[in-house]
């Protein structure tokens, strides 16, 4: 069996390294520790001790790139390797693997690693970067590669497997394979990784406060991980570097040895891709097998008979079927939330109706996120491709994810509109314009729903903190007055976006 | 109509329809540079001239050269042999490395919109919105192909008729049988009242009556438009296509009438009662097109030049055995054919 489940996951690994995204991913991972180690002149910081960081020497860009790497690659790690079970039952590879004698549990065993091989990638590619960082900065010439990859394998490999296990057991839940999936991923691992620092990072953090405390007495302590702007370029500790015991290692493995037996749990309710226990119908798939004995013969006519076909205007046409399309994947509880935010946004006072359109506007975010990337993923490109406009089926692609905005953002529309806030409701059409004029460009960009995905929480969570840089919505006010780019800028934004994404379009057509 | 000035070609003589010309190794005529066959200003015309694909260095179309006119051209080759990259190029969705493609005198590589308007498409695989009904989705291809609202709901009400979908109401195409799905695909491309009817692999999951009633039906429609049929099943043509091409490797390796293939494999087909264990050894030295056990032996046909097996006998060639010589033979020259 052993062979078995390193059969799945090389043939998996193979399949994804040989994709173009799988280079991206781990350019990515460079680009992550290029970020993480900022020069001097810096106005950000991404590990910091109060106004504080380590000199650049080897102890200290190890352990940096150990902690940014444990918050940051499983985040976006988990997206990039999530589709493992999903592309089995696309392909019908997993039918064929069913009918195998190859245990539920060693298949599931075998994506876990190849899961973790990608990420690992990933990692890799932090711990290469690490010494030209170091050599970059030039504060430290003396390079040690021990306390350079150290940290990396100790601390954020085994945090690797959580989410190489958390892709697994996620594909196995039917609630959780879908968008719905990302979405709580996003939220749930900062908050995991926010109460496993002192877990993990406590004899690191404590070292880093005591160094500081012996070479700047008195000065604020407080750890921050993940990204912060900083006015002024930040003071500097040498940090004595970390004690290797068993404890550690002990500990950081059994953190892999729990993922490990998480990513096998669900061979307990996992289907071996019977499609009968599969809730959703998966693009060419059917969910059960259909009987044609209702239906009598096809063909018995003369299409002769048919009436003239007649050209015209297409385009309400067009539009309700793009509405129906996007629209028609949404579950009754997905209305039943949005019934309860629309009644919220009206019962809550007219100061607070930004929030409530904030939440309004986190509902559609996999409708949105579909804008550009459903005609691909569904394989309905090939019958669309030859159709006569393909411009108009943009805009009318573009028309459905507003009114999809329109609908989710009915509630406060209605509340600023009683309360005649001018202001809010241009900010709102302004939104309800842009947010799915960035969708569908990236959609069709990426021709994958993930991208946008990502992109917009980043940009939600950034209007929750207060950045009224992207604040598109008109959520974030100073007095009445819109803290955000003004709805005319995202009306010209939008114009952009739209002329972008047919800009894009015309581009594919001409090298297809 | 008047007369061209190279000898006329047989469907020139038999059919007011529109001529055929293969590439120049084969007829020895090259059709874009030998002086041009005029034909009735309302008959339509697909004029493939030189035409390769090369997708990352690898060829899958080799300098195909075609005329089609109305009636149904069979294209035939094993898989792989580049045709649905021929009609993913034909349908616009994909452009030739080199060559043209013209439409009535257009050129469809440069403007694709005078052929997408007459257009349908039936792609060998295709997808669909699970969550829509037939209808649903039948009305939104049918504004993506220009229709007007009240022209789409006829017909698509009348396509879901006559492909007998009807009954199906709103249920989800997702939940749809294999057989659904493809007559759903194969509504779809008759959407538009196409002039040009490209349907590659149509009868996927089609049962046998319903195979034989769509082939009907493609006869039916080939009288006044251009049905292009590719398939490696060579039971699905014979019937119907008054013009095969066969496609091998990227290269057209035969075009002519059902009557001229079956000709071009004439003394070349063998039939002979074999012990069991001798069929392996004539596999070396023929291609075999049919085995049948019986209580004496393997009765065994093969194509070959000479009689490849002790007591074989020379039969009538029928077109799979044609379609095999084709395939397996090297490059024909231009009398093979015609």
């Amino acid at each position: 069996m052993t062979g078995a489940v390193a059969a799945v996951a090389m043939a998996d690994f193979r399949d994804r390294s040989r994709r173009p995204a799988f280079l991206v991913t781990v350019l990515g991972a460079v680009a992550l520790g290029y970020v993480a180690v900022p020069p001097v002149s810096a106005t950000y910081a991404m590990v910091k001790v109060g106004s504080f960081r380590g000199l650049y020497d080897s102890a200290y860009i190890g352990m940096l790139l150990a902690m940014i790497g444990s918050l940051w690659l499983p985040l976006f790690g988990f997206y990039v390797v999530r589709s493992s079970i999903a592309r089995d039952i696309s392909t019908s590879v997993g039918e064929t693997l069913s009918a195998s004698p190859l245990r539920t549990s060693m298949y599931l065993l075998g994506k876990y690693l190849s899961n973790l091989a990608v990420l690992a990638a990933m990692a890799a590619a932090l711990a290469l970067i690490a010494p030209v960082m170091q050599l970059l900065r030039g504060e430290s010439t003396s390079l040690d590669m021990t306390a350079l990859w150290l940290p990396i394998v100790l601390f954020c490999l085994p945090v690797l497997t959580v989410a190489a296990a958390a892709a697994v057991v996620f594909e196995t839940v039917p609630l959780l394979r879908g968008g719905a999936g990302n979405i709580l991923w996003f939220f749930v691992y900062p908050s995991m990784f926010l109460a496993g620092i002192p877990l993990a990072y406590g004899s690191i953090t404590a070292g880093f406060q005591a160094d500081l405390a012996t070479q700047h007495p008195g000065m604020d302590d407080e750890i921050s991980i993940g990204f912060t702007a900083e006015p002024g370029a930040l003071g500097q500790f040498t940090w004595s570097g970390m004690d290797i015991d068993t404890t550690l290692v002990a500990a950081s493995a059994g953190l892999i040895a729990a993922s490990t037996i998480v990513a096998i749990l669900p061979s307990l309710w996992f289907g071996r891709f019977d499609p009968a226990r599969w809730q959703r119908t998966p693009s060419h798939v059917s969910a059960a097998p259909a009987t044609e004995a209702p239906v009598a013969p096809a063909f018995s006519q003369s299409p002769r008979t048919l009436s003239p076909a007649e050209r015209g205007q297409s385009f309400p046409g067009l539009l309700l079927g793009e509405v129906r399309i996007h629209l028609g994947s949404v579950s009754r509880w997905w209305w039943l939330t949005l019934a309860i935010v629309t009644i919220t946004a009206l019962a809550v006072p007219a100061d607070r109706v930004g929030t409530a359109l904030l939440f309004a506007w986190l509902l559609p975010v996999l409708l949105w996120s579909r804008l550009g990337t459903l005609t691909y993923e569904q394989g309905v490109a090939p019958l669309v491709q030859c159709g006569v406009s393909s411009r108009i089926r943009l805009i009318a692609e573009w028309g459905a994810g507003v009114l999809i905005a329109v609908i989710a953002g009915v509630g406060p529309l209605v509340k600023m509109l009683l309360a005649a806030d001018a202001t809010g409701v241009a900010a709102w059409v302004a939104g309800a314009t842009v947010i799915p004029a960035l969708a569908l460009l990236i959609g069709s960009i990426g021709r994958t729903a993930r991208v946008f995905q990502a992109v917009y929480l980043l940009i939600w969570y950034a209007v929750l903190n207060g950045v009224a840089a992207v604040d598109v919505m008109g959520v974030l006010r100073t007095d009445g007055s819109l803290g955000g780019p003004s709805p005319l800028l995202s009306f010209g934004v939008s114009a952009v976006l739209i002329a972008a994404t047919v800009l894009v379009q015309e581009i594919r057509h001409a090298r297809r | 109509m008047s007369l061209p000035t190279r000898p006329l070609l047989r469907d020139e003589v038999e059919c007011s329809r529109k001529v055929v010309l293969a590439p120049p190794s084969i007829r020895g005529v090259d059709p874009v540079t030998a002086p041009p066959v005029e034909w009735s200003a309302e008959v339509m015309q697909l004029e493939l001239n030189h035409v390769t694909k090369t997708y990352r260095g690898k060829q899958a179309v080799t300098d195909v050269s075609l005329r089609v006119g109305p009636g149904v051209l069979g294209l035939l080759g094993p898989n792989g042999a580049g045709k649905s990259s021929l009609m993913r190029i034909l349908s616009t969705i994909t452009r030739p490395t080199t060559g043209t493609v013209m439409w009535n005198g257009t050129d469809i590589v440069a403007r694709p919109e005078p052929l997408r308007r007459v257009l349908g498409y039936l792609p060998q695989d295709f997808g669909v919105y699970p969550n829509l009904s037939a209808g649903e989705f039948l009305r939104y291809l049918a504004a993506v192909k220009g229709l007007t609202s009240r022209s789409a709901k006829e017909r698509v009400d009348e396509l879901l008729e006559l492909v007998n979908l009807t009954e199906t109401g709103s249920r989800p195409v997702g939940t749809f049988s294999g057989g659904m799905r493809q007559r759903v695909g194969i509504a779809q491309a008759l959407l538009g009242d196409p002039e040009l009817l490209i349907v590659d692999e149509p009868t996927v999951g089609l049962d046998p009556e319903e195979r034989m009633r769509f082939r009907n039906l493609l006869g039916d429609l080939a009288n006044d438009r251009i049905v292009i049929l590719s398939t490696h099943i060579v039971s699905d043509i014979e019937s119907i296509a008054d013009d095969i091409a066969i496609l091998t490797a990227g290269e057209l390796r035969r075009r002519g009438t059902p009557e001229e293939l079956l000709r071009s494999a004439d003394g070349l087909v063998w039939e002979a009662m074999v012990p069991v264990d001798a069929v392996t050894e004539i596999r070396q030295r023929a291609t075999i097109t049919r085995t049948v056990r019986t209580a004496q032996g393997v009765r065994v046909r093969a194509v070959a030049h000479t009689p490849p097996m002790p007591g074989a006998r020379p039969v009538e060639p029928d077109l799979e055995d044609a379609y095999v010589n084709a395939v397996h033979s090297p490059m024909a020259p231009a009398g093979a054919i015609r």
